[in-house]
């Protein structure tokens, strides 16, 4: 037994993914430890890991050397049996030379059978000190799988650390039956004690109901739940680090070898996506796997649409393989990239390369969401789940269409985010490295990333002397960038190499006189707090008119913020002048609402693009609860006031019906509305409610009000509609963009691409509108008006008047 | 059929039951489990099979009253006219009956598996026991002669020992084909035990992996 005198670390009992970043849930993800692996003490176990007994400098992943009988196998086979250099060698003259000379190949026969077993059971190397477990599925993919690695005779992959975690965490989502609850719940039959797991306070309290003696406890509670909880892993990927290659390699390691007759798919943005995928990333590697690894299959040329591993039809026609064993009966293709390419299929494995790359303009215009719901069919019977889903897309390329549905698959894949099965709403799990972590040139010669300073020059893989580490290197990138002012090219940089999964979501947008920058990382905070707005529907409580009530719900019409306290809550008073209803004047100064009427009803858009009703409600800075108080100063960022509180977006509603629900927003916050008029009937459908006192009109220079509210919307060089809007959006974002809490009117401005865009985007026309009415000095005059009034009446009562 | 049913009541599969118009393969869950040795599609097309699963049985289930046929060219016509067959036989027959077709050799290897489970793993581990006997080296250095006799007498005690080996492969693999006696059948029987032994085809210890989770656990990892 080998002896060191080196005092080597204790190895690690799991690994983590997911650390460092505010929405991402830390994952822990145990490992085999030594003695777990060899079943032996720990002190005896380390002794038989490669590596031991070299002092820790030495001690790095060794590629396995292929014993060389075995490399000359095929010449001697070729020799022995005279094939011409045209045939090919047959799996079943390899196996007989070996088993007809098993003595003679004694050592390279155990060879191959660790190589098969570690396949399986995975590997331990000593690497700088300290025993480091490999998955079995990480182990083949170093030794055997080609990916033109240049810096590999064999082309073979680098060990590195980042992926080490990568395949534990992919792997741990293929076993892991774990599911995460909040509420732990123990209950009786009055005989014996049981324990239920909930994530929904609602079933909670649903169960409460029927079973009033149960006990709740909250906490965070990791539950085995005796079957598979996760369906596989949303994977946003750093450009060329090689995730197409592990996929593809995971494609073969699951289907082909973890079982027979099974099945693995691979969808792209595009056919010719997939094939490239499917050709460049399987079939070409599959060809210089060695024999032991190489499932019977049909025909000998590299496939392009499908491997079948079943036995050749021929055995003598190039066939991989031998008829002499059943074979296998799997499969591994690719499809096209529609939703329900794979529908009714059962699959064990499913590639989803480029998720994010959604792009309509181009043709590709897939719903990935759908996508995947359909595919989660095919990797489970039922409950039971027996497949494994990996989604990759390469970072700073994520087109509109694909971020924003990748982001809605990365918001519902959160590891800690469960529903009452224990499973995430997605089935997936989002991992994330940031940038730094792997960055190339910053690996150092054991594979270890190198993120921070290095107190001294360290060696990097090349062989070059390194003395920053990759965030120093990353954030001088963006320095540079913000000295010169370049937003968009400090946006661009951010999403190539984001340090955390915020920054992912940060997508450049054109010149604009917009803060961009400012707007894309308050977005990209407001991604991760979806709490800061609900959904509500307003009803009339006894037919319109009367008073307004609040109800959530979940497809509510109207995205909400803010509510007024109670006792300013349908705030109404009769306006005998107009005979029309109008906010009362001690709240009419509040709240704007901001209105863009679809040009053509549902039923007229035969032909033409649907575009939506939009309203969106500003609330006007209160100097009530938001002004400074004596000397003490209410910060901006304190303020309540000064900020969208209401967005309204529904394009499969009729005129009657979107000019109501306007009704009802007016009449519950006592807001004004400020129409865009070149659609007129949301103002007569006002007027004829007897509702024209909510109407927002312009005073003119004579301080009369205007003949009509709202705006007509022109377009011009200067002084135009459009272009007031334009200025007045510019205006808000660079004050207080940061204190927004709507991220859809946000992601509207963010996206909008100048004045001729402006159709396509209703909310940023309806808050434009809102924006608009705020500045008119109409409430204003109302309530002066009615002070004045007051303090007539008033003075009316103390004086007599003959 | 020809015969009084009570006949077979004696088989583990009683396909005796079974009408001929109705395969009988998924009717019995331990021959369902090898479906894809038993429906594959490697027959000529004249022969069903269903009627190979079916002769294979009334040939070598050993509850079969073709047991008692100890002539097994006798019990071949016996276990046709089970099925209704009667001579001359087509030459898709013949070739069944003379182990031409590979597909039903390899049928009956499997059947005969599950007939005979017992020989098989004695046979195996004798074959394993000669493998390992094979690759022994003995490494002993010898310091003087009491240590080289012990040489002597352990190579001597190896030879013997793969000697009776042998003997018992032979034996083994007599009863496990139940008395025959085919070149072809033989190859079979070798190709499917050669590979079983080393077990490194990706067919064999993937489904060893699937039914185990774990292959060559004598092997250090």
């Amino acid at each position: 037994m080998r002896d060191s005198k080196y005092p080597y670390q204790i190895a690690d009992s799991s690994v983590f993914l997911n650390t460092d970043d505010e929405d991402l849930f830390k994952i822990e993800i145990p490992v085999p430890t030594p003695d777990q692996y060899y079943n032996l003490p720990y002190e005896e176990a380390i002794k038989k890991i490669d590596g031991y007994g070299f002092s820790p400098d030495k001690q790095k992943f060794q590629y396995q050397e292929m014993p060389s009988k075995l490399k000359d196998i095929e010449a001697v086979i070729r020799k022995k049996k005279q094939i011409k250099p045209k045939e090919v060698v047959r799996l079943e003259d390899i196996d007989e030379e070996l088993f007809s000379n098993a003595a003679y190949y004694s050592k390279e026969i155990i060879w191959i059978k660790k190589q098969i077993r570690r396949h399986y059971k995975g590997y331990f190397f000593f690497n700088n000190g300290k025993p480091t477990y490999i998955p079995g599925c990480m182990y083949t993919y170093l030794n055997f799988w080609p990916i033109g690695n240049p810096k590999n005779k064999d082309g073979l992959p680098e060990y590195r650390d980042r992926d080490r975690r990568w395949f534990a965490g992919v792997m741990y989502s293929y076993t892991t039956r774990d599911g995460v609850f909040k509420y732990k719940v123990v209950y009786t039959d009055g005989s014996e004690s049981f324990v239920r797991y909930f994530n929904n306070k609602k079933s909670v309290d649903e169960f409460k109901e029927i079973n009033p003696q149960c006990y709740v406890e909250e906490g965070n509670f990791i539950v085995d739940t005796g079957e598979r909880t996760m369906y596989g892993v949303i994977y946003p990927k750093h450009r060329r680090e090689g995730a197409t290659s592990r996929a593809g390699f995971l494609n073969w390691y699951v289907t082909a070898t973890l079982g027979i007759q099974r099945f693995g798919g691979i969808q792209s943005m595009s056919d010719y996506h997939s094939t490239q995928v499917f050709v460049d990333h399987i079939a070409k590697r599959l060809r210089r796997m060695p024999f032991f690894f190489k499932l019977m299959t049909e025909g000998s040329s590299v496939p392009k649409e499908a491997i079948q591993f079943t036995a050749p039809a021929n055995r003598t026609a190039g066939g991989v393989g031998t008829t002499s064993l059943p074979p296998h009966e799997g499969w591994i293709n690719h499809r096209p990239s529609g939703e329900r390419a794979y529908d009714m299929e059962k699959l064990h494995f499913i590639h989803h390369d480029e998720v994010g790359k959604v792009d309509p303009k181009n043709g590709i215009n897939v719903n990935i969401i759908d996508r995947w719901r359909v595919v989660m069919k095919c990797l489970a019977q039922g409950p039971y789940i027996h497949g494994l889903g990996l989604l990759t897309s390469t970072l700073g390329e994520m087109e509109k269409g694909g971020g924003d549905q990748m982001k809605r698959l990365i918001l519902a894949s959160k590891f800690e985010s469960r529903n009452d099965n224990g499973q995430t709403a997605s089935g997936l799990f989002t991992i994330f490295f940031p940038a730094y972590d792997g960055l190339d040139g910053f690996i150092d010669e054991f594979g270890n990333s190198i993120i921070e300073d290095p107190k001294r020059p360290v060696k990097n893989s090349d062989g070059r002397l390194v003395s920053i580490g990759a965030k120093t290197y990353l954030q001088n990138k963006r320095k540079s960038f913000e000295a010169s002012d370049d937003q968009t090219g400090l946006i661009e940089e951010m999403q190539n190499f984001p340090f955390t999964l915020k920054e992912c979501f940060m997508s450049a947008s054109k010149d604009s006189s917009f803060p961009v920058l400012k707007i894309r990382r308050r977005i990209s905070e407001l991604t991760f707090q979806p709490h800061l707005t609900r959904r509500y529907n307003f009803e009339w409580e006894s037919g319109r008119g009367s008073r307004v009530i609040l109800k959530e719900s979940d497809e509510g019409k109207f995205i909400i913020s803010h509510l007024p306290p109670h006792g300013l809550r349908n705030l109404k008073e009769w306006d005998p002048e107009t005979e029309s209803w109008r906010p009362s004047w001690n709240v009419m100064n509040r709240y704007v609402l901001g209105a863009d009427p679809a040009k053509y009803e549902t039923h007229e858009v035969s032909g033409k693009k649907k575009s939506y009703h939009a309203g969106a409600m500003f609330y006007k800075r209160d100097m009530a609860i938001d002004g400074d108080n004596g000397t003490e100063i209410k910060l901006r960022s304190q303020w309540n006031s000064d900020k969208f509180v209401l967005t309204y977006k529904q394009r499969d509603v009729g005129r009657e019906e979107y000019a109501d629900d306007m009704a009802k927003a007016c009449v519950f916050y006592g807001a004004m509305l400020y129409p865009e008029m070149n659609i007129t009937h949301l103002y007569e459908h006002f007027l004829e409610w007897k509702l024209g006192g909510y109407l927002l009109y312009d005073m003119n220079e004579q301080g009369e009000k205007k003949p009509l509210p709202g705006r007509i919307t022109t377009d011009g060089s200067n002084n135009s509609a459009k272009q007031d809007i334009f200025d007045t959006w510019e205006q808000y974002l660079k004050d207080g963009c940061e204190y927004e809490n709507h991220i859809e009117i946000l992601e509207e401005t963010a996206n909008i691409d100048g004045r001729a865009e402006m159709t396509k985007y209703d909310l940023f026309t309806a808050g434009g509108y809102a924006l608009l009415g705020s500045k008119s000095l109409y409430p204003k005059f109302v309530e002066m008006n009615e002070q004045a009034s007051k303090i007539d009446s008033d003075l009316f009562g103390t004086f007599d008047y003959f | 059929m020809k015969f009084d049913s009570s006949e077979f009541e004696k088989l583990k599969y009683p396909i005796h039951k079974i009408p001929m118009d109705q395969p009988v393969l998924f009717e019995f869950s331990d021959l369902s489990k090898f479906s894809i040795i038993f429906s594959a599609n490697d027959l000529p097309k004249q022969l069903d099979p269903d009627l190979v699963l079916r002769y294979l049985i009334f040939m070598y289930d050993l509850g079969s009253p073709g047991q008692g046929i100890p002539d097994l060219k006798r019990r071949k016509t016996w276990a046709m006219q089970c099925l209704n067959i009667e001579p001359p036989y087509p030459k898709h027959i013949t070739d069944m009956l003379s182990w031409k077709i590979k597909g039903v050799n390899r049928r009956a290897i499997y059947f005969l598996l599950l007939m005979g489970g017992e020989q098989y793993m004695v046979w195996k581990s004798a074959e394993e026991a000669l493998l390992r006997y094979t690759e022994l080296e003995i490494k002993l250095e010898a310091e003087d002669e009491a240590a080289q006799a012990k040489i002597v007498q352990a190579e001597k005690t190896r030879r013997e020992i793969i000697n009776m080996t042998m003997s018992q492969i032979t034996a083994s693999k007599n009863e496990f084909l139940q008395g025959e006696k085919s070149k072809d059948l033989d190859d079979e029987l070798t190709e499917f035990t050669l590979l079983d032994s080393l077990g490194i085809r990706p067919e064999e210890y993937i489904r060893e992996f699937q039914d185990k989770g774990d292959v060559f656990p004598d092997i250090d990892a």
